[in-house]
């Protein structure tokens, strides 16, 4: 081993928030790589903004700090930490983007900071389209067939070079104007004026169209050495044309041969060499042509990566944490493969099960987008599942979707109802439910290669799953119907279905299909006659957790689940983990002691549950996903830990809790529930507009609507028939009709309680009005602008409803405070997303906490024997959402009671100004790099309001623009204004003093209205480059707070580890 | 209609399948593979002579059959075990189906096997002789097992071979003594521009001297190496007089005809992710590998009286076991992993320049 001796620290970045094509996995790699790299004595500095990750726990880094991730603020830390060396291969795009932009900026130079993995020159190679290609070539690789052109004749020459079909790619311009599929002369000279128009700078990249080729990655390991493994290859269903992350892919690869494969192989590893990534795990990304097999290199990403993340859980083999440790000088024949414990990690895992991924999309949230996939990742989510055959691991993956689907013959009732050509159209364009329409073509006896025409999907995965389709359940054995993908749901037969069950084992993951005996407990479930087996004496608890990322249920479950899992640990229980979610730490396979790869359907889980007959069936972490089983697990004679199933329904039966209230004195809004259209009517007329609707058992407040009117009353209705697949708006249950209390203010409570002693762990004021949904709203943590004597009465409310719910572990409350009256507006006996934001934040391990309680531990034996809740803190946090608009370029950014937000940052500070300044600063707003402009345009119920604020801007010298009523109206009170026009008139607009950087604020009331107002294209573009907008009164005064503070926020920074 | 194909040994393990096809019982020593690609190559390689396959990966035959893959002109085993077989090939290579293939040579195979259970048992108590077979009961299928021959002992590798051998024109080309050798040995020669010939494994070393090869490759082949009697004395005679370089069982004879002992593995290595140290390669080969027996090389290197020093030339980083001999002054050498790939990863060609630099100028025509 040549390890780097002058290396004594080490800095890693993070991703940051959780956003579309950046998720978890980047908690998961961070996570492992800080292990790694501590326990080899080295110390480890770490920068990320998000809060709700387990990297940033203070026990995972020796300095950790939860900053915002902008050139700025790391270069304030690298001067501060004086690091060695930094590792920029672990924190996704994010990271790699900072660590280049510092390494332009002659930071690392300065302060003398050596990269490690790769070189700044082979990470420029990588990332540039052209330099790639050009190196690729060099080498004999082949890349797409591409030209430059800037008149129609070159074009014309290009193309007959090229070959058609064709794409066209303007240079530099935003959200694909001018690109698309040309298959002729006459239309490419047609559709190349027009891409040249889109372009500013006339140029048009001509390339041949891969549209429909077969997509395959590497994920490949290289060491200094120049040891080279591929540690997995993945092969998309969805052709190319379909982006990796919205695709559903398998693994290992299935349709290639020996020799295609190895020549595949040879490139991915000629490609790391050329491009010089000298250790670490990179992925290599290939488009083979069916008819022929003629292969392109895509591209090669020089970092660890969501394939990567996929890879390690699909083989076992931790991608993450030996990349890290490469990268300080070990080499793949040195280090051990800990799944097997005995051989070294120089080997290729191999599968003796096929791993199936499907993405998981929340497009009901954004209504102007068509669901359309393509190039651009639009998926928030992914599952993984396990089985010893492609067809049964698909119809598991399906399960795990939690999507209510059991499988691949319960297909959707759209598609059973369509005719066929309307059938052919949903097989030809990608959407995120057409493996449903291949299936309902495969189940009306379509010919493989007619749907595999249409849909450009491999005929193999289609003859696999068309044997499902073929056999006849009553003579079929059951251990083939099983392989087939049937499961119980699809077997009326109760003789046939109990052999079915008795056909499910499980399996261990070893990376080398037994050939070698396992240590480690990493366990699926398929088809098969003999178990694998590892198991101890210890008491057992199940922690049950959250599957899929998705809108409103995400990282910040996993955070808890994973804290559960460690306080069981810690207290000596055999923590067993069941999830779905391959991007998460929870699905590591060292961090629970037993990890069940699984859907989390009751049918899987009480299998599970059956096997490892625990003591007791933890549901509180996962969010509303365990919480959905807790009836059946306790119907088949489990213990829930913790909170009753009374519990649950008490806070989730609305009338239960109504009387609940009563009894307690807590007020509530109106509220209503409406089984039919007629309900629904009636209550909204005892209520009176506006009203907050919502359907019951849902998380973050999907499809949840403030209506204020009878048109927008039906236009509700409308959507909520089009998202289900009968077009009944009441099917998935009633909808919940609330009272909308208008210019509330929000708070969270987050708290503990043992049934005798609550502890109350944070209370969190929101920055924007009630209504807008808790998730989406920026939170401060403690209050900041709550009266005392409110807050006692918050803290007592909230002491008393847990006591009376008998709550034994987390209890989330939400409250309103409208006119000085408190209200409750609901209550959720879980982990809440914002639990893992105040356990960061206090540094109280609340989580650890709550799950011993539900054990059956006391809070005054905790307080006792752990330092779990010992921590106390006089920083302020605010806690700020990130949204996923430049995925969606046709949303509105306004906010409303339906959660949007995918990811969370963290600002902290010693005061509120500098709280907020660093969590718009995570947030990409950096207040004070433009110049002092605020942007104002206001309805005129609104006007008024803000007048006493807007003083307070001039007061600080800023400029003020205004649109001309609201010019006029300022002007009225003696305040001058700059006028700006519409978007469409003469400069200077609303949108001309965006573009120039003359504003760093827009204050804008929303108009409920069409798409593509003026008010839309304002928020858009603030969005798109840096400008904050806001709504209201107080957030606008927030924003001076954050704004006087901006020199000194970049001095306030310190670690969490000596947060006090 | 599904019906039980049944699997079962001497001291009566009986695995259960399910297949739609009727086939004749066979028998053989039972081993696993845990490629997950090169099907036809390794249905189709000599080396399998007497065993029946567990495919370890899930999908057998998806991509089909491509001639240009064999390894010899037809399936070579004597059964294949899996999870399931693809009747239905998509590749723009397939010419048939795998199914179709073996069907045509009456090769039993069936897929619904519980194959992890298959190969944990071969892992822990070692690979052993099995009955393979449809519409028997387990007590006719232990029938056959007596009759059946033993991989102890089993010197099939002298007829694995082309059986057909033409000396005339050998001057100056590349032998390849061929105990069941594989095509991609010889698509590798040729790849480096070089010319070979087959000799039969029978062949005296006078003979063989006089046929004026400028080097000679002992092939890869099934069985035992240790009946191979005659081989070994005639490499023997060999080396020093030729170039030698052997492969996987020519590795095993070019040990023994050194004074090295062979013993017989638990279960074997066969597969084609093997990560193997070759003496003077800075980095570790990922290798194809397929025995069932393995040499024992001595703690250190050692002075041989006619041939000189003895190295251990490789060793497999899982288990340590040898992976090849050098004996450079007297122009042999061998290893036991698949330089040739077929199936299996590139990074072993390299091994064939030590041979092709030892032929110096007696390349050919």
């Amino acid at each position: 081993m040549a390890i780097d001796k002058s290396i004594k620290s080490i800095l890693i970045i993070g991703a940051g928030p959780i956003v579309i094509g950046q998720a978890c996995e980047f908690d998961y790699s961070g996570s492992q790589a800080a292990k790694a790299l501590k326990s080899e004595g080295y110390k480890v500095i770490l920068v990320n903004s998000n809060p709700a990750t387990i990297m940033t726990d203070p026990s995972m880094a020796d300095a950790t700090y939860i900053e915002p991730l902008t050139t700025k603020f790391l270069e304030r830390i690298i001067e501060k930490e004086r690091p060695d060396a930094i590792l920029p291969t672990l924190g996704g795009q994010t990271a790699l983007n900072l660590a280049m932009a510092l390494y332009e900026d002659g930071v690392f130079e300065k302060f003398n900071v050596k990269i490690l993995g790769a070189s700044a020159s082979s990470i420029e190679i990588a990332e540039n389209r052209w330099k790639f290609k050009e190196a690729m070539e060099k080498v004999g690789i082949a890349t797409l067939k591409a030209h430059y052109v800037k008149t129609v004749d070159e074009g014309i020459v290009a193309g007959a070079q090229i070959g058609y079909p064709l794409m066209l790619r303007p240079s530099y311009i935003l959200g694909g104007g001018g690109t698309g599929l040309v298959y002729g002369d006459e239309e490419l000279v047609e559709k190349l004026e027009n891409a040249f128009k889109a372009s500013p700078t006339q140029e048009v990249l001509i390339e041949e169209s891969i549209y429909g080729w077969k997509e395959f990655e590497l994920e490949v390991m290289r060491d200094n050495d120049g040891n080279g493994v591929i540690i997995c290859g993945i092969e998309n269903i969805d052709p190319m044309g379909i982006h990796t992350g919205d695709s559903i892919t398998v693994a290992p690869i299935q349709t290639l041969s020996d020799k295609e494969y190895q020549l595949m192989r040879d490139e991915a590893l000629l490609c790391l060499e050329t491009i010089g990534i000298a250790t670490g795990g990179s992925n290599v990304q290939f488009a083979v042509n069916p008819k022929n097999g003629e292969r392109r290199v895509i591209e090669m990403n020089p970092r660890v990566s969501r394939s990567s993340a996929l890879a390690s859980k699909a083989t076992g083999f931790p991608i993450a944490k030996f990349a890290a440790l490469l990268a300080v000088g070990y080499n793949l024949t040195e280090l051990t493969n800990d799944i097997t414990g005995s051989t070294p990690a120089s080997f290729e895992p191999v599968q003796d099960y096929v791993v199936v991924k499907i993405p998981r999309f929340d497009f009901p949230k954004f209504p102007s987008t068509d669901d359309v996939l393509g190039t651009s990742m639009q998926s928030v989510g992914e599952v993984m599942s396990i089985a010893s055959t492609f067809t049964e691991s698909l119809t598991k993956a399906i399960r795990s979707l939690e999507i209510g689907k059991t499988g691949i013959r319960n297909i959707d009732n759209r598609f059973i109802n369509l005719d066929r050509l309307e059938l052919e159209k949903e097989i030809t364009v990608p959407r995120p439910r057409r493996i449903f329409a291949v299936l309902e073509a495969l189940r009306r006896n379509w010919s493989v290669s007619k749907i595999s025409n249409l849909s450009y999907i491999d005929e193999w995965f289609l003859y696999e799953i068309e044997k499902s389709f073929n056999v006849n359940q009553e003579t079929t054995p059951t251990t083939i119907l099983k392989m087939l993908g049937w499961t119980e749901d699809d077997i009326d037969n109760k003789d046939i279905k109990d052999e079915l069950s008795k056909n499910r084992v499980y399996k261990l993951v070893d990376t080398c299909s037994a050939e070698f005996l396992s240590i480690t407990p990493y366990l699926y479930s398929t088809t098969g006659t003999e178990d694998d087996d590892i198991s101890s004496n210890k008491e057992k608890v199940v922690v049950i957790g959250s599957g899929p990322n998705r809108i409103g249920q995400g990282i910040e479950f996993d955070y808890c689940c994973v804290h559960g899992v460690d306080a069981l640990k810690e207290n000596g229980y055999e923590a067993i983990m069941i999830n779905s979610n391959p991007e998460t730490v929870s699905t590591d396979y060292d961090t629970a002691d037993k990890l069940y790869f699984e859907p989390l359907n009751w049918q899987e889980v009480e299998a599970v549950l059956l096997r490892e007959k625990p003591k007791s069936v933890i549901i509180q972490l996962g969010g509303q996903t365990p919480l959905k089983l807790a009836e059946k697990i306790v119907e088949k004679g489990y213990t829930i830990a913790g909170s009753s199933i009374e519990v649950i329904d008490s806070t989730e039966d609305r009338e239960l809790f109504q009387k609940l209230c009563t009894k307690e004195n807590i007020k509530q809004p109106i509220s209503n529930i409406a089984a039919n259209v007629k309900e629904l009517s009636d209550s909204v007329t005892q209520i009176g507009y506006p009203v907050l609707l919502r359907p019951s058992y849902v998380l973050g407040g999907r499809a949840m609507r403030v209506v204020n009117n009878e048109i927008e009353l039906s236009n509700y209705l409308d959507v909520l028939s089009k998202s289900d697949e009968d077009g009944n708006p009441f099917n998935s249950g009633p909808l919940l009709v609330d009272e909308y209390l208008t210019n509330a203010i929000e708070i969270d409570v987050d708290l503990i309680s043992d049934g005798t002693d609550v502890v109350i762990a944070g209370i969190l004021e929101h920055l924007e009005p009630a209504g807008v949904h808790s998730g989406d709203s920026t939170a401060v943590l403690p209050p900041y602008s709550i009266e005392e004597k409110m807050l006692t009465e918050i803290k007592d409310k909230s002491i008393k409803l847990a006591l009376s719910l008998n709550v034994r572990g987390l209890l989330n409350i939400q409250f309103a405070i409208k006119e000085n009256e408190l209200y409750i507006l609901e209550a959720n006996p879980r982990a809440s997303r914002t639990m893992p934001f105040v356990a960061k934040v206090t540094k109280n391990q609340i989580i650890k906490a709550g799950t011993l309680i539900m054990l059956g531990h006391k809070i005054k034996d905790i307080l006792k024997d752990t330092d779990y809740l010992s921590s106390k803190t006089n920083k302020i946090a605010v806690k700020k959402a990130i949204f996923p608009w430049s995925r969606f370029p046709a949303e509105d950014t306004m906010l409303g009671p339906e959660m949007k937000a995918t990811g969370e940052v963290l600002g902290i500070g010693s005061k509120l100004g500098i709280a907020l300044n660093k969590a718009y600063a995570a947030a990409g707003v950096e207040i004070g790099v433009k110049q002092q402009g605020i942007f104002i345009t206001l309805s005129d119920e609104d006007k008024n309001k803000f007048l006493k604020t807007i003083r307070k801007y001039i007061d600080l010298e800023f400029k003020i623009y205004a649109t001309e009523g609201t010019s006029e109206f300022l002007l009225k009170n003696n305040i001058e204004s700059i006028k700006v026009g519409r978007a469409d008139d003469e400069a200077p607009t609303s949108l001309t003093i965006m573009q120039k950087d003359l504003i760093s604020l827009v204050i804008n009331t929303p108009t409920f209205a069409n798409e593509y107002t003026d008010g839309w294209k304002i928020r858009r573009l603030a969005h798109d480059s840096g400008v904050a907008v806001v709504s209201s009164v107080r957030e606008a005064e927030a924003f001076i707070e954050a704004y006087v503070e901006s020199n000194n926020a970049l001095v306030d920074i310190g670690v969490i580890q000596d947060v006090s | 209609m599904y019906k039980k194909a049944l699997l079962i040994n001497q001291e009566g393990k009986e695995f259960t399948g399910w297949t739609t096809e009727d086939f004749h019982p066979s028998t053989g020593e039972l081993i696993f593979n845990t490629a997950m690609t090169g099907f036809v190559e390794i249905l189709s390689d000599p080396s399998y002579v007497n065993q029946i396959i567990t495919f370890t990966s899930s999908h057998i035959g998806n991509y089909g059959l491509s001639k240009t893959d064999f390894e010899s002109e037809r399936p070579r085993i004597n059964g294949a075990i899996g999870t399931s077989f693809t009747t239905s090939p998509s590749s723009w290579r397939a010419e048939q189906s795998i199914t179709s293939w073996l069907k045509e040579y009456e090769i039993p195979y069936s897929g619904g096997f519980d194959v992890r259970s298959i190969t944990s048992y071969l892992r822990d108590e070692g690979s052993s002789m099995f009955a393979f077979g449809t519409g028997l009961n387990s007590s006719e299928l232990k029938e056959l097992l007596e009759k059946s021959i033993n991989i102890i002992g089993d010197n099939s590798a002298l007829t694995a071979g082309r059986n057909k051998y033409d000396t005339n024109s050998t001057r100056n080309k590349i032998g390849i003594l061929d105990l069941g050798a594989k095509q991609s040995i010889v698509s590798v020669i040729k790849n480096f521009g070089f010319e070979c010939v087959f000799v039969d494994p029978k062949t005296t070393a006078q003979d063989i001297i006089s046929l004026e090869l400028s080097g000679l490759i002992i092939s890869n082949g099934p069985g035992d190496p240790r009946s191979l009697i005659n081989v070994v004395d005639t490499v023997r005679e060999l080396i020093g007089k030729l170039p030698l370089f052997g492969i996987c069982l020519g590795h095993q004879i070019l040990s023994l005809a050194c004074g090295l002992s062979v013993k017989k593995l638990n279960f074997g290595h066969h597969g084609s992710n093997h990560p193997v140290m070759v003496s003077g390669i800075k980095n570790a080969l990922i290798t194809s590998q397929n025995h069932g027996f393995t040499v024992e090389f001595p703690e250190n290197e050692f002075e041989h009286s006619n041939f000189g020093k003895i190295t251990e030339y490789a060793v497999n980083l899982n288990d340590r076991s040898n992976e090849g001999i050098s004996i450079w002054k007297s122009n042999a050498y061998s290893v036991q992993f698949h330089p040739e790939s077929g199936p299996g990863t590139t990074d072993g060609l390299k091994l064939f320049d030590p041979f092709f630099q030892m032929l110096g100028s007696k390349v050919g025509n």
